[in-house]
């Protein structure tokens, strides 16, 4: 039973870091960001080639992964974020695929990626600071989860603030009419790929824990699924508020993952995958269809949508 | 040379399928500028209901009608129970999107539970006819045949009939086509019908390439969207010319000259898809006015 609230906070910290991220772009500034998981592979991928390729240490490789997510946010931002909201959203789709179909089988990248054979090995340094950071006492999993959950307050507690202040205030305004932010003399472009980068960088963040958690990285573990997870835990929990991604999460994932307690003479272990696929989809639709701004949301805040 | 021909021809072929299958996005985009990313799951089913019948000892073409009633069906039946009641509370186009994306994981997932992960086939697929450049199996001509009929079809649905022209008409502009008396609920049913139609014979004939498995479709829907986005979002005659180039572009691009793992023939369409959005939204046959 410890066991499985392990496994589900871990799981839900680590999703709650990447629907934080979503829901900057989504949320706070009206962002259809739907290859969320190319910024999570970025940086369980690139964590995972500095230590083992490049043999660079942790808090290195754990701030280029940031970096690297970061980056690739803005390349991806720069020319992508003038696009009209939908294709916005299949542009990015897209990016996610290409960059999934790339780290697995592109010329020279494979290379680094190891394609589908994937890396492993890259967690043990990681495991092995427990001692130095005094958390010796707590078995690794119980470890990660404290490490996780500490990334969540402080994305959190950043995210607040930063949202409080003015530039918050102005991706606020993005979101809710575009046109006057630009009448009122900001640089809206500017402001969208600030916050596309932003939230990049703590997806990239969520896929370096992630790596963790999986102990080897392979492209199968970064479908767009990963994505609609993360929109799913956005949505249940609210759009635009700031503890609606945790709470979205840890209720998807409780759910998610209590499926597995039912025994295997009421449905097989293959079924009651798709039965929880059935699920998200279905929860997906019933979310819009009867509380469209979530738990936590305010409905005056979330129908604005053009 | 020899190889280019065949893989040529391999693209028309595939173009052919995602062709089918893009009309019926347009056409459903053009009515009522909803982006269905369930469209692909709908391939799936028609492909899988087409297998029930096969199994039950009938020939594929009689197995397709069904395969093409459930289709017709699914999309029909969800547009009265689903989507127009969304739209008649007033739910945004981008909510709508995200409700297409819980249902293409409900469909596709029910897909899986039935029928189960594994590869079928509707039957053995028959030996290469040598046409000298290219070589093509019985199946792969059926498709392009069956492709051109299909399209052929829709074609002269859009320009000679009554609903073809309220079709066109509203795509073109919903309120002065509401103005003039076109009852839009019914057309935008009878477009859901029909998109439902060809999606779902386009499904059966992807399986006759020889392989059916409940992702087949899904996998499918970002070539569909590269078509139908090349092409000219809402244009159904763009959204064919479109799909054969994505065909044929993701083939050529595993050219011996340019050395392409196949893995990532499909991220070449991709490429395309996204250049085309940044350069030129409107597609080749698109009108500016309708982005």
């Amino acid at each position: 039973m410890i066991a499985y609230f392990q496994t589900v906070l871990i799981t839900a910290g680590i999703f709650a870091l990447l629907a934080q991220g979503l829901n900057l772009h989504r949320g706070y500034t009206g962002l259809l960001n739907f290859g969320h998981v190319a910024f999570f592979a970025i940086g369980s991928y690139t964590m995972a080639i500095m230590i083992v390729t490049f043999e660079f240490g942790l808090l290195i490789s754990f701030i280029a992964a940031m970096l690297a997510a970061t980056i690739f946010g803005i390349v991806v931002a720069l020319p992508a974020i003038r696009l009209r909201t939908d294709y916005l959203a299949i542009v990015t789709i897209t990016i996610g695929e290409i960059f999934r179909l790339v780290i697995q089988s592109g010329p020279g990248v494979t290379e680094l990626t190891r394609g589908p054979r994937g890396i492993r090995g890259y967690s043990n340094e990681f495991f092995f600071l427990r001692e130095d950071l005094g958390l010796g006492f707590l078995d690794p999993q119980m470890y990660l989860l404290v490490i996780v959950w500490a990334a969540v307050i402080v994305v959190g507690l950043l995210l607040f603030l930063l949202l409080r202040s003015p530039w918050g205030r102005v991706l606020k305004g993005i979101r809710e009419d575009e046109d006057a932010m630009r009448a009122l003399g900001k640089n809206v472009t500017s402001y969208k790929i600030q916050s596309f980068a932003i939230g990049a960088a703590i997806a990239g963040l969520a896929g370096v824990l992630f790596a963790m958690d999986i102990g080897s990285l392979s492209p199968v573990a970064y479908l767009p699924l990963i994505t609609f997870q993360a929109w799913t835990i956005m949505m249940l929990g609210g759009m635009g508020t700031h503890l609606g991604p945790i709470i979205g999460s840890i209720i998807f994932w409780s759910i998610f993952n209590g499926t597995l307690f039912i025994p295997d003479s009421i449905v097989t272990g293959a079924e009651a995958a798709y039965l929880r696929q059935i699920g998200v989809g279905a929860l997906i639709m019933l979310i819009i269809i009867v509380r469209p701004q979530g738990i936590l949301g305010s409905r005056e805040e979330m129908v604005l949508d053009k | 040379m020899q190889e280019a021909f065949q893989l040529l021809a391999n693209g028309i072929v595939i173009g052919s399928v995602i062709a089918v299958a893009a009309v019926g996005l347009s056409l459903v985009f053009g009515v009522l500028g909803l982006i269905n990313v369930a469209h692909g799951d709908f391939l799936t089913l028609g492909a899988f209901t087409a297998l029930v019948f096969v199994g039950l000892g009938l020939p594929l073409y009689v197995a397709a009608v069904p395969a093409i009633a459930a289709g017709a069906l699914a999309m029909g039946g969800l547009e009265k129970v689903l989507w127009k009641p969304m739209r008649d509370r007033g739910t945004s186009n981008v909510n709508l999107l995200i409700i297409s994306i819980g249902l293409a994981l409900v469909l596709r997932h029910v897909i899986f539970w039935i029928f189960g992960a594994r590869v079928q086939r509707f039957g053995p697929v028959s030996e290469r006819i040598d046409f000298g450049l290219f070589a093509l199996t019985p199946q792969d001509i059926i498709i392009v045949v069956g492709s051109a009929i299909a399209l052929i079809g829709t074609g002269l649905m859009l320009q000679k009939t009554r609903i073809g022209t309220a079709m066109r008409a509203l795509s073109d502009n919903k309120d002065l086509a509401e103005a003039s008396g076109i009852n839009v609920s019914r057309v935008i049913l009878y477009t859901w019908v029909i998109a439902g139609a060809l999606t779902a014979y386009g499904g059966v004939l992807l399986g006759l390439q020889g392989r059916l498995f409940p992702n087949m479709g899904w996998f499918l829907l970002l070539l569909i969207f590269a078509g139908v986005i090349l092409g000219g979002i809402g244009s159904a005659y763009g959204a064919m010319i479109g799909s054969l180039i994505i065909g044929v572009a993701q083939e050529m691009a595993t050219h011996s000259i340019i050395g392409l793992p196949a893995d990532l023939k499909t991220a070449v369409a991709f490429l395309v898809l996204i250049l085309v959005l940044l350069v030129r939204p409107q597609g080749i046959f698109g009108r500016r006015k309708a982005i």
